[in-house]
């Protein structure tokens, strides 16, 4: 087990990419740790610099107190599954999960043994004389991750190791791996795409856009208070909600409605800045009648999600959207105002998309977050 | 063809007459495939019953059945020394070039070489050359400096040599399409270069191994110029340079001798490709079952 310190890592591409840009990133030991972020932001490259398969062009990388940077992936004491699994097709799956065993040069009669050991620990008994191709694809992912926690690394390095399931395997893996995690405690470094699943699975994570890391903290910080525009964009189940907005006086203006002032912000705003408001559709309420602080719209699209109505508004701001619970059947086509629960609120800088407000994880001293994210101090 | 357009609608006489156009024509293209056939079949036929006529000709027939032809040529010694020394030179050769080729391929693959491609056309367009006629005075001379006129080992270096950018180029297809991951998680559990195409590379392109394995042993079996030129001792000559001593001085086939030693000649060739085939199965492309 081992922590991983990142420091001002840059990888350019051959065909000039730049893939990270001066990425600084301090994993802790045996910590379940995402790295999210939409295709193309360097996740999946960051990880495989620490694997060692790519080389950066600049910056370190430390796993506990060993400099790994110039290090080849053998000599690094990590495992990692690959999004395809990368199962041998030619070997079962006992020889599968005793390669890397085999490569460390344990006897066979022990490697096989251990293998399976780890097998049938994971899942797997019965099988063990199977070849990938015979296997489901959870089964081939529980391979392996069996694979990878024989050969007993410092770290796991996951890439997108779930995205090959389908939803419903997707959701029993993804508890599994918690399970898992949960039992070895071996530090874990998970990259998706999907912000579901980072937020499920990870103790912290990181969001990352363009080669830059956005926003490090625990998946309750990066949820309630999204340090900016992107993050707020790109976390939630739905979008969340961002309209363009003037600070007044007695709150802030939004197209021709005025609208309570976020208490995160107040005290740091000025009358006249330039802002957007973020309100996520889950904190915000619908009204038949006007109401104070309420921004008027009318209502264009219900989506039925189940429990609850996922309502699309058209209002004078902007399309935006509402969840309502589902003994409220909404009507399309009808006015309604729209209020947002104010202490859920959150307020940008139009120009940097930088969060207004005390407490963002962003400008919080990073030792200052516990480990286990208890949050909601509002 | 014309095609006929008599009548807007086609009436029972123009139908008739369709069905018998369309029979002649049916007819003409089985002659024709008949006779194809026959053209290609003929030889085989002399081939398989000519060694049991106790007097062959040109005809391919069974006119005096006998197994005297077998008697005759196993008395000759030469006979089984060639056969022994065309699978030597076919073994060697297979080996030099699979060995060579995987490993060349597999560098070719997975390494950043710029100009690759040119690199692999240019060695495919020489490697004619290098075996063809017209580089065999180079050849020659360059082997009687070496000092490996009249060994095996030179002629196998030197259908190696003619050989190999073909098999670089088949195994190289195969080699890049198998999935960087494989080799990757392999890199990451510690394995080096050696390691990952022993144990990964080398058993997911066996199909390609199998290929051009086959394909060595078949070219090298049927190559006569090279082993011709290169070798001066009967004792070292394959069975494909031993056919051209069934002449009497004069320049007459013996024709009995001839068409015994083909047939005995040919037989090992089939059967491997009738092994390998139900063994392996031949691909001629990379990809994988996975």
């Amino acid at each position: 087990m081992a922590s991983i310190t990142v420091s001002h890592l840059t990888k350019v591409f051959p065909n000039g990419v730049r893939a990270l840009q001066d990425v600084d990133l301090e994993i802790r030991d045996g910590e379940f740790f995402a790295l999210l972020g939409p295709s193309g932001c360097g996740k999946t490259t960051l990880l495989r610099t620490l694997a060692g398969l790519e080389v950066p062009a600049a910056g370190q990388v430390r796993i506990g107190d060993r400099d790994v940077t110039r290090l080849p992936p053998g000599a690094r004491r990590v495992a990692m599954v690959f999004q395809d699994y990368a199962l041998y097709p030619h070997m079962d799956v006992v020889d599968n999960i005793a390669y890397p065993l085999k490569i460390q040069r344990v006897a066979r009669v022990e490697r096989r043994q251990r293998a399976a050991e780890t097998g049938a620990n994971l899942g797997l008994q019965g099988m063990m004389d199977r070849r990938p191709a015979q296997l489901s694809g959870g089964q081939q992912q529980r391979v392996a991750l069996a694979r990878a926690v024989a050969s007993h690394p410092q770290v796991f390095l996951f890439d997108e190791p779930l995205s090959n399931l389908d939803a419903r395997l997707r959701m029993e893996a993804r508890t599994f791996l918690k399970r898992l995690h949960a039992e070895v405690r071996t530090t874990t470094v998970y990259v998706t795409h999907d912000q579901a699943e980072a937020l499920a699975l990870a103790d912290r994570m990181a969001v990352m856009e363009g080669g830059r890391i956005r926003q490090v903290g625990s998946p309750v910080d990066v949820f309630h208070r999204p340090a900016n525009l992107f993050v707020a964009s790109f976390i939630g189940g739905t979008p969340m909600n961002l309209l363009d907005a003037v600070v007044e006086a007695d709150g802030v203006r939004v197209g021709a409605d005025l609208l309570p002032l976020p208490p995160s912000a107040r005290g740091l705003v000025a009358v006249g800045d330039r802002v957007v408001l973020g309100a996520r559709p889950e904190y915000a309420e619908l009204h038949h009648q006007p109401v104070a602080g309420g921004l008027s719209a009318r209502i264009a699209i219900i989506e039925h999600l189940g429990t609850a109505y996922l309502v699309d508004l058209e209002s004078p701001a902007g399309p935006l959207q509402v969840v309502v619970p589902e003994d409220e059947p909404p009507t399309a086509g009808v006015a309604v105002w729209v209020t947002a629960h104010a202490a859920r609120s959150l307020l940008y800088r139009r120009d940097t998309g930088e969060l207004i407000g005390t407490g963002a994880p962003a400008a919080r001293p990073a030792a200052a977050v516990p480990a286990a994210g208890a949050d909601g101090s509002e | 063809m014309a095609t006929t357009h008599p009548t807007p609608d086609p009436t029972p006489v123009s139908d008739t007459r369709w069905l018998v156009r369309a029979l002649v024509a049916r007819v003409q293209l089985y002659v024709f495939l008949a006779l194809v056939a026959a053209f290609f079949a003929l030889p085989m036929a002399w081939l398989v019953l000519s060694p049991f006529d106790s007097q062959p000709s040109l005809v391919a027939g069974l006119s005096h059945p006998t197994l005297g032809n077998f008697q005759d040529m196993f008395r000759n010694p030469a006979v089984i020394t060639s056969l022994l020394n065309s699978v030597l030179l076919a073994l060697g050769t297979m080996l030099v070039v699979v060995a060579a080729a995987a490993l060349a391929a597999y560098a070719l693959s997975r390494a950043r070489v710029p100009g690759r491609n040119i690199i692999l056309y240019v060695l495919l367009l020489f490697s004619s050359v290098v075996t063809g006629s017209a580089a065999m005075v180079p050849i020659f001379l360059l082997a009687y400096d070496l000092h490996l006129i009249n060994t095996i080992t030179g002629v196998i270096l030197v259908l190696a040599g003619g050989l190999l950018p073909a098999a670089i180029f088949i195994l190289k297809d195969f080699m890049d399409s198998t999935p960087a991951s494989y080799e990757e998680s392999a890199r990451v559990f510690g394995a080096g270069p050696f390691q990952i195409l022993r144990d990964i590379v080398v058993p997911l392109v066996r199909p390609g191994l199998a290929v051009i394995a086959v394909w060595t042993i078949v070219t090298v079996w049927g190559s006569f110029l090279t082993p011709f030129i290169l070798l001066r001792d009967p004792t070292l000559t394959p069975a494909s340079v031993q056919i051209y001593s069934f002449y009497s001085a004069g320049g007459t086939a013996n024709l009995r001798l001839i068409s015994t030693f083909g047939l005995l000649y040919t037989i090992p060739v089939v059967v491997m490709y009738l092994v390998v085939q139900n063994r392996y199965g031949f691909r001629f492309y990379g990809g994988l079952k996975r």
